[in-house]
């Protein structure tokens, strides 16, 4: 009787922490489709003195269509287009961008924490820690989000970006 | 003096050999870009009694983009945008497709001769031989192209798109 007693509290004590396990798992997963709607909007981003470039994301289903162009001395530099879509299996977003003229690249792209993301190439997504290429990303506010472009864990640049309103 | 006319024999004849391998290879490499504009324009398909499939592929730099709709009915069952961009390390295609409300997919495009084209997921890109479904496209002429899914090397669907005008 004694041992009957003990494996059931033993039980429910195990059941008690998986439930626990689970349901912390749960609170923590981020909605990577919502927090990439922070993106939505029309934003500029000053690269030098004379240069800017003008973001336009909208929302396609759960992704995002994205124009995009530099500006310098009022002529246009780069443009180019993007598809953002959601990729269940990875739980991150894969992103197709094209610049005129030039050919595509595919990257992958998540969020951390509710204002901090990452992105990589497509081809290190197996193995992100190991990417020498990575753009991490956080928004300070609704309205600005500030991107560090990091080679071999290096920062190669920093970059402001703000709404256009 | 035997040996040096003998040495220059072999040199000018492994010169005219490697110059012949060359000029060979040259020849049969195909224009990616160049073959893949046969798809811009308007296509329609009927894939079954009440259903059509509807693309609309336009210029973009060296790429595509294309909208397509799937009508049934008279009512939009399906709908979707693609970026078709060329990636010179792979002398490939690749085309993202954002079906609306759905994950994102990407495949790899490519002419395997002026008319034929062959297709795979980018999962497959490491062996596209073991693909588990691959598909390829012939055109028949400037206004038709069949597209036939392929698995185990057998057949299992074929569509025909034709060119509105």
């Amino acid at each position: 009787m004694k041992t009957i007693c003990k494996t059931i509290i033993i039980r429910v004590f195990l059941l008690f922490i998986t439930n626990g396990i689970l349901a912390q798992t749960t609170h923590t997963k981020l909605n990577q489709v919502e927090l990439m709607k922070q993106f939505v909007g029309k934003w500029e981003c000053k690269i030098s003195k004379d240069s800017t470039l003008f973001w336009n994301t909208n929302s396609y289903g759960t992704g995002f269509e994205v124009n995009f162009k530099g500006v310098a001395k009022g002529k246009i530099f780069v443009e180019g287009k993007q598809l953002w879509g959601y990729d269940k299996q990875l739980d991150k977003f894969i992103i197709a961008a094209m610049h005129k003229g030039q050919g595509i690249k595919i990257y992958s792209a998540w969020f951390l924490s509710n204002k901090k993301y990452e992105s990589i190439n497509y081809n290190d997504v197996s193995n992100p820690e190991t990417a020498s290429w990575k753009i991490e990303g956080e928004f300070k506010s609704p309205d600005m989000y500030i991107e560090t472009t990091l080679v071999n864990n290096k920062t190669i640049k920093t970059h402001t970006n703000t709404r256009v309103k | 003096m035997d040996t040096i006319y003998k040495a220059t024999i072999i040199v000018v004849f492994l010169f005219l050999s490697t110059y012949g391998v060359q000029a060979q290879t040259t020849q049969t490499k195909l224009n990616q870009i160049e073959l893949m504009k046969q798809f811009l324009g308007s296509w329609k398909c009927n894939l079954s009694k009440d259903t059509t499939a509807f693309w609309e592929t336009k210029s973009y730099g060296t790429g595509l983009e294309n909208r397509y709709n799937y009508v049934k009915d008279g009512k939009i069952v399906d709908e979707g945008k693609q970026l078709w961009g060329y990636d010179m390390t792979i002398d490939k295609f690749y085309a993202a497709t954002l079906p609306k409300g759905k994950d994102i997919y990407i495949d790899v495009y490519y002419f395997i001769s002026t008319n034929k084209c062959r297709m795979y997921t980018l999962y497959d890109i490491e062996n596209p031989e073991k693909a588990p479904v691959r598909w390829e496209i012939e055109f028949k002429s400037p206004d038709m192209f069949i597209e036939t899914y392929i698995s185990n090397n057998e057949p299992f669907k074929i569509r025909t798109f034709t060119r509105k005008k």
